[in-house]
């Protein structure tokens, strides 16, 4: 019996060694078999039937033109993205072709990472790119990235319960805050803020800065503006703002808050765009899967602001200069925009992925598609915006925001969305904690050699 | 004890300068480095515990260095070759960030990445999450089954050798 | 002899070859950086000497975050040995199905992080999760709890982890019992010694020095877990309330992307680390010198 069973063991230790052996030699031919060109392509959408359209229409197209050439895309979550380039970056070796935020382009084209791609711009038609993303990465006279596609942002709301509190949309603070009290019943929370920092410690706080009159930074010295009379107003608004939401926002994700509105925990969520309606027409009461019932309301004015302002979602197309192959991935980006495959694009999201071109925005084939018809006050809602101008990029309290090279590090460092946490969840003062927040950028910004007040 | 988080960024520009990025030999090693410190304090607790007098007996009747090793030592300490081997195995099949950072192909990506990314679906489905949370945690469960008999004796050797 | 030391370092170079090129590089290239203000990817790099090192001694956020590691640590330290031991006793006593528990008790450490996490806060979930609706039915409490919210959301990531690492302590505490001699239980029951007294002046000193490594690794471990801590909030508003280092150390190079703090932070812990295993090792030999 041992001898049967020691001749087993060193079956076992015999196969596994065999096995671990194979497995490393099967990995050395990939490792030295990187022949055959590869265009190297990452992205944030990362929806299955986004990186399918792509594949099927630019991607064949490209690899039939370019015979030899692969193309090899990477759909990640912004986050995920965000941390392989940084990687890659250190390592010297970026993707080709890449989405970046537009708060992260000016830092990127500072330091000479990107290249210009004024002839594409051309190529693909200057004057017909709408003006809120055009000039985002417009530097020194020279277009150094492309948006992808716009995507608004804004309040969902339940309209039929404003509407029965015969109440309209809020043009203020106060109003959405009388709204907020109407509106928190029979145990539903008025509102629920998201809980990611990027969005309760960045693109909201942006917005509020933009509709308050407030800025990040001073213009001129781009002294941090965390504890000046903007903000300070916009934390007292929102230690009231908190009472009407569920106690445990601030660990919820921005998905929970559209499923939370779908089933009628919430009336409105903070934040909504075209990927609320998928949530809608999935968990809604079935009789109330429609825009009647769940509506974009733009964003409310501060006391200091003169017109509410709300963020343009839109990742823009960059080519670093290391890039191994930037001729194939301008190439590749004029397919992508060819009018047939870009509006397959467009439509594998509708109203999410809002084309860049103004020729395509009120287009039939564009808006033929049957989310499109049914949402049409959605979009129409994005229009509305784009036309007051009072759509900024993700992230920016003014258009030149798009110049400070260190608002990628603002959002990464939590100042802010320490700041807003501690007012709202922990209803801290919001003198000191703006003190504190304002202590700790003007740390940052020291730290990252920006500093240029005195 | 330097978190794997810390290390990511001058492991990635090594394994860059070797040429692996993107292929299984870099997370293969990746996670052989990880686990080799735990796992050679663990085999030498095992080792040590094996009778030195067992090897020359076996010498003694004529094996050579070599057999006397495969045919004795290692059999007995077999139980702290599969302890080992589940720690790796446990690292390797949970790791994400590596997965993460050095693979850029769908082909090779790892389970955790897979499932990572049914979070940033437009509409997070729960059911398929979960379903997938069970389907990955099967293969583990039936390794760790079939091999727990020998991990309770070669942990605790290693643990009280210290 | 001299044939064997040259046989032994030929069997041991893969190993150094593997550590010294893959571990020793990165960690040496830590300590370098950590002189540097480096930034995460744009060629910026300013020597500081040990600026970073006398910044982080007054940052408040060092501190916090410090605090909130030994917090974390402390607590799942305790209640993994308050849960782990008595389930390892339990699994040492003879009975029908115990292959069965053992291997049902062994599951949370098997699991995926990222599936355990998912799984404990869909459980904690406030408003659809199976916690507060249980709570809720028993009468425990009157509406739902924010397990994830700022209050709780600690508590909430120490019961996570525990679940998930006590059964390290289970394997390895009932792998020493299982070497206990049954003869002095036999001497201690003749002596008319309680099951209390058996534990106590059988199995505990017998099962001291395995303790020792137990308490020394899992608080290493938890002290330096990132992915657990990260999965449980993310960056998002509460993770201000369970920021511990590790999670600090990623932030100032992934987000603030100040490289060179970054690597600071790691050195830090680093050195901590290594002080304290240091430690464990001398009072570990003390302790095996004396009995």
């Amino acid at each position: 019996m041992t001898r049967v069973s020691t001749v087993s063991r060193r079956d076992f230790l015999k196969t596994t060694s065999l096995t671990a052996g194979a497995t490393l030699l099967a990995g050395a031919p990939a490792a030295l078999g990187q022949q055959g060109r590869e265009l190297n392509v990452w992205h944030t959408e990362v929806e299955p039937q986004t990186v399918k359209t792509i594949q099927e229409t630019s991607i064949a197209e490209f690899e039939r033109k370019f015979p030899g050439f692969k193309v090899k895309q990477q759909a990640l979550g912004w986050g995920d993205l965000n941390t392989k380039l940084l990687a890659a970056l250190a390592a010297g070796s970026p993707p080709d072709l890449t989405h970046l935020n537009p708060f992260m382009t000016a830092s990127l084209y500072v330091k000479h990472l990107l290249r210009p791609m004024d002839e594409l711009i051309r190529a693909l038609g200057e004057s017909d790119i709408h003006e809120a993303t055009l000039k985002l990465q417009h530097f020194d006279g020279k277009y150094y990235g492309v948006t992808h596609a716009m995507g608004a942002t804004y309040f969902c709301e339940r309209r039929d319960l404003r509407e029965k509190k015969g109440l309209k949309p809020p043009e203020t603070f106060d109003d959405m805050l009388k709204l907020c009290a109407a509106l928190t019943e029979d145990g539903r929370y008025a509102i629920q803020v998201p809980g990611e920092k990027l969005y309760m410690g960045f693109v909201h706080p942006a917005e509020w800065l933009a509709s308050n009159g407030g800025t990040w930074v001073d213009a001129k010295t781009w002294r941090p503006q965390l504890n000046g009379k903007s903000m300070l107003e916009i934390l007292d608004y929102l230690q009231k703002l908190n009472r009407f939401q569920p106690a445990g926002w601030s660990g919820q994700k921005y998905l929970d808050t559209q499923a939370a509105l779908a089933t009628g925990k919430i009336a409105m969520s903070h934040l909504s765009g075209a990927r609320a309606i998928g949530y809608i027409e999935k968990y809604a009461p079935e009789n109330m899967r429609d825009p009647e019932h769940f509506t974009p309301m733009l964003r409310p004015r501060g006391p200091s602001g003169k017109i509410g302002m709300t963020t343009l979602d839109g990742e823009n197309w960059a080519v670093f200069s290391q890039s191994k192959y930037p001729n194939e991935a301008f190439e590749f980006l004029k397919l992508f925009y060819k009018k047939e495959h870009y509006l397959a694009y467009c439509h594998s999201v509708p109203i999410h992925l809002t084309p860049i071109f103004k020729s395509m925005l009120n287009d039939p084939e564009y808006l033929a598609h049957p989310r499109i018809k049914k949402w049409k006050s959605w979009h129409d809602a994005m229009l509305a915006a784009l036309r007051d101008k009072r759509l900024l990029p993700l992230g920016f309290t003014r258009p030149d925001d798009n110049l400070l090279p260190f608002l990628a590090e603002l959002d990464g460092s939590s100042i802010v969305a320490d700041m807003v946490v501690e007012v709202m969840v922990g209803q801290k003062p919001p003198k000191a904690e703006a003190d504190r927040a304002q202590k700790r950028a003007e740390e940052l910004l020291t730290q990252l050699g920006h500093k240029r007040w005195s | 004890m330097f978190a794997p988080v810390m290390i990511i960024i001058p492991f990635y520009i090594l394994v860059k300068q070797l040429g692996i990025v993107n292929t299984r030999l870099a997370l293969v090693l990746s996670y052989t480095t990880f686990c080799l410190p735990f796992c050679l304090w663990l085999l030498r607790a095992f080792f040590e515990s094996i009778p030195l007098e067992l090897e020359e007996a076996a010498m003694v009747d004529g094996a050579g260095r070599a057999r006397a090793v495969w045919h004795v030592v290692l059999p007995l300490a077999l139980p702290g070759l599969i302890a080992a081997a589940i720690f790796t195995f446990i690292l390797a099949y949970n790791d994400f960030l590596f997965a993460l950072v050095l693979i850029t192909s769908e082909e090779l990506k790892t389970l955790p990445v897979g499932v990572n990314d049914l979070f940033n679906a437009t509409i997070v489905d729960w059911g398929m999450i979960m379903a997938a949370g069970v389907m990955i945690t099967l293969p583990a469960v039936l390794f760790f089954a079939g091999v727990q008999r020998y991990l309770v004796q070669g942990w605790g050797a290693g643990g009280v050798k210290g | 002899m001299r044939q064997n030391a040259v046989a032994g370092w030929l069997l041991l170079a893969p190993s150094l070859l593997l550590l010294g090129g893959l571990v020793v590089f990165p960690v040496l290239y830590n300590a370098w950086i950590s002189l540097f203000d480096k930034h995460a990817f744009l060629p910026v790099q300013r020597f500081v000497g040990l600026g970073h090192y006398v910044y982080f001694a007054h940052d408040e956020e060092f501190w916090n975050s410090f605090g909130h590691g030994l917090v974390y640590a402390g607590a799942t330290l305790v209640l993994q040995l308050a849960v782990g031991i008595p389930t390892a006793l339990l699994l040492n006593e003879g009975f029908r199905g115990r292959t069965l528990l053992r291997g049902v008790v062994l599951f949370p450490y098997v699991i995926p992080t990222i599936v355990a996490v998912m799984l404990w806060k869909w459980l904690l979930n406030d408003s659809y999760g199976l916690v507060n609706h249980l709570l809720i039915a028993a009468g425990a409490v009157r509406g739902p709890v924010a397990w994830l919210g700022k209050d709780w959301i600690m508590t909430s990531l120490v019961i996570t982890s525990v679940w998930q690492f006590f059964p390290f302590v289970v394997v390895t505490y009932l792998a020493r019992l299982q070497t206990i001699p049954p003869e002095l239980y036999e001497a201690a029951t003749v002596d008319g010694a309680g099951a209390w007294r058996r534990f106590r002046h059988v199995t505990l000193p017998q099962t001291r020095s395995v303790l020792f490594v137990i308490v020394l690794l899992r608080s290493i471990w938890m002290f330096t877990k990132f992915d657990t801590v990260w999965l449980m909030a993310g960056d998002g508003g509460v993770s201000r309330y369970i920021r511990t280092l590790p999670v600090y150390a990623y932030a100032r190079s992934f987000t603030y992307l100040q490289a060179g703090m970054g690597a600071a932070l790691a050195v830090i812990m680093f050195v901590m680390l290594i002080v304290a295993t240091a430690v464990y090792f001398r009072v570990f030999e003390r302790e095996e010198a004396m009995s």
